[in-house]
């Protein structure tokens, strides 16, 4: 998912349908009516700001097509007891040009489930994934540039450990499959013998791990938690690594649960919450924050959330500088006749309120408020930075029906 | 790697769970269970003690041995998820579903055959044919069941979660596969009942329920990988 909107993409390598979609790929389009009225409140200062970008070289996540879209995706993973599922997405929207993309949540949140559809695992029930332009779970080539770790590692079961990696090696094309050069390299050569079901948890997915990380010209490598849970793992270098597939262009996505391991490596953090996959968390020096929060359905205030609670629970973090909210104003109920004995209570709609955080170093803040909406109960539906940087007076303008601290 | 290295990795991938001990612990049970019915069946009534010893091999542990030995082959899910492991570098879904149900239908038959032929052996009294020739067609028979039910399970494992679409056939033939009528000739039970000289489904010949095995493993083994394909 690309953090910022560029102003030209080229769009000329990528199949027709990705081509067509193009305006589209840059962020969460459902999410794109939700930030409209935020975003034209700062269309005074847009045109200074837009002036500037134009002179300075946009950063490569932006002008680089995205490499993995999501459409729409509804899919659940299998990972629960009996098969059940443990996690769902729900209508997800993304796309991820190369670069390294942390996407923080657990597995509840759905992160297996986007793992199983990204890596070709399994098919969303409804909407679509593209990596590269085409479908993994339908397309095999694809798959064989697909490096994926996944929650519970699933090897083919061979004679030996070392079978498995050459057939893997001979199933993405490559000519010379080594075992040995691949697994020795990584400290893992005591287990090239060894057969692949009486390996640990952790040593098959050291193998799984090693295997998604010399895909052959990768375009997407899906990873998830692979900080935790493996063998002989040296996380440093396992860090250039990964950055080092960014940048000879594959879309590398780690999936993980811990905040730390996010900003710790990630480009992109991006946050996935009950399903919903957030843009990129704000992150940089300084500046804006803007949040978006449901707002509890009528008849569900008493159980908390909202604006008021994060904003309430954000007043106990350090290092915020200001915060400031505009709730949203739900439309009044029309009472019900006289004449109609079971009036139709009308649908709750989903109402969203804004806030604005204002804080000298915007990683810290988005922790903060990832922490704060956990704690309140909230759910938020976005999380960016105010583009363009709205001077103090706009900000004043822009909250006047709510307060601030 | 090609279509035949696909189909390759999930023969040897259903193979050794096949050699595994879920598999033996499945083929030990239906041994013992042959063994034991055939002797009590020739203990009981020496005459046409052969005739009912096979009957219940067919009716009873022929669909269970290749149940289990279908059910294993596919790793006990579903058959697209037991793909998986071997399609995830890049192989096709499809071929390597394929060599799996290639897998799971030479194991059915090979065991059926196998099973068959331990009745035969363990029924056989001064009364019965003549040992030789009745082992010989009472094998291939139930090759040719134990394939069909390959087949019929295969097909079975593409739906529902965990590959439970299998337990559908199982039921079918568990009810309704000892019918002569339509419903029976779609099951493979009839069938080998006619091979074994029992009724005929639809009045058909013995030649055309052979025929009618070896359709039903090769068509519903192929749809089965047909609809596992990428």
């Amino acid at each position: 998912m690309t953090s910022r909107e560029p102003s030209t993409s080229p769009e000329d390598d990528l199949p027709e349908e990705e081509a067509s979609q193009g305006d589209a790929a840059q962020g969460s389009a459902p999410r794109d009516d939700l930030s409209r009225d935020d975003l034209s409140q700062g269309d005074a200062a847009q045109g200074a700001v837009a002036a500037q970008e134009a002179e300075a070289p946009p950063p490569l996540a932006a002008v680089t097509p995205p490499l993995v879209r999501l459409e729409r995706v509804v899919a659940s993973d299998d990972a629960g007891p009996h098969g059940d599922a443990r996690g769902r997405l729900h209508h997800a929207e993304a796309a991820f040009a190369p670069g390294v993309h942390m996407i923080l949540g657990t597995p509840e949140d759905g992160t297996l489930a986007l793992a199983h559809v990204l890596s070709g695992r399994t098919r969303p029930s409804s909407g679509r994934v593209r990596v590269g332009g085409h479908d993994p779970a339908r397309h095999a080539k694809t798959r064989a540039r697909l490096g994926a770790l996944l929650g519970a590692p699933e090897l083919p079961d061979t004679r030996t450990v070392a079978a498995v990696v050459e057939m893997a090696q001979r199933a993405r094309g490559e000519a010379r499959p080594s075992a040995a050069a691949l697994l020795d390299g990584r400290g893992l050569g005591r287990l090239l013998a060894r057969r692949p079901v009486s390996l640990s948890f952790a040593e098959a997915r050291a193998v799984e791990l090693a295997l998604a990380l010399s895909t052959p010209e990768p375009l997407c490598v899906v990873l998830v938690e692979p900080f935790a849970e493996v063998t002989s793992l040296d996380a440093a270098a396992l860090r250039v690594e990964l950055h080092a597939l960014a940048e000879k262009g594959a879309c590398v996505l780690v999936l993980t649960s811990s905040r730390t391991d996010a900003w710790a490596l990630g480009d992109h953090v991006h946050q996935l919450d009950r399903g919903v996959l957030l843009p990129a968390l704000p992150a940089g020096r300084g500046g804006e924050i803007v949040v978006q929060v449901e707002e509890p359905r009528p008849g569900e205030e008493a159980a908390g959330g909202g604006v008021r609670a994060l904003a309430t629970a954000l007043t106990e973090v350090p290092g915020l500088q200001a915060v400031a909210w505009e709730e949203a104003q739900r439309a009044p109920q029309v009472p019900s006749g006289g004449d109609t004995p079971h009036p139709t209570p009308p649908a709750p709609t989903l109402a969203l309120s804004t806030l604005r955080v204002r804080a000298a170093d915007l990683d810290a803040a988005s922790l903060s408020i990832l922490d704060a909406a956990t704690r309140a109960g909230v759910v938020l539906a976005s999380i960016r930075t105010a583009t363009p940087p709205p001077t103090r007076r706009q900000v004043g303008r822009t909250v006047q029906p709510g307060g601030g601290r | 790697m090609s279509a035949a290295g696909a189909v390759l990795a999930g023969f040897t991938t259903a193979g050794r769970r096949l050699l595994g001990r879920r598999a033996l612990v499945a083929v030990v049970l239906g041994v013992a269970l042959t063994a034991t019915s055939a002797v009590i069946e020739r203990s009981t009534a020496p005459a046409g003690a052969t005739d009912r010893a096979l009957t219940a091999t067919f009716r009873l542990v022929i669909p269970l041995v290749a149940f289990a030995l279908t059910a294993d082959a596919a790793d006990r899910a579903r058959l697209r998820d037991a793909a998986w492991p071997a399609a995830r570098f890049g192989l096709g879904r499809g071929g390597v579903a394929l060599g799996m149900v290639l897998a799971a239908v030479m194991g059915a038959a090979a065991v059926s055959g196998l099973v068959a032929v331990l009745a035969v052996l363990a029924a056989h009294g001064p009364g019965s044919p003549p040992l030789a020739r009745d082992a010989l067609v009472s094998s291939y028979v139930g090759a040719l069941a134990g394939a069909a039910y390959g087949g019929w399970f295969s097909l079975g494992s593409t739906f529902l979660r965990r590959g439970r679409g299998r337990v559908v056939p199982l039921a079918l033939d568990l009810l309704f596969g000892g019918s002569a009528g339509v419903l029976g000739a779609m099951l493979p039970r009839s069938h080998a009942t006619n091979l074994i000289g029992g009724e005929a489904p639809l009045g058909l010949a013995q030649q055309g329920s052979a025929g009618i095995l070896v359709g039903m493993a090769l068509v519903l083994g192929l749809l089965a990988a047909f609809r596992t394909r990428d």
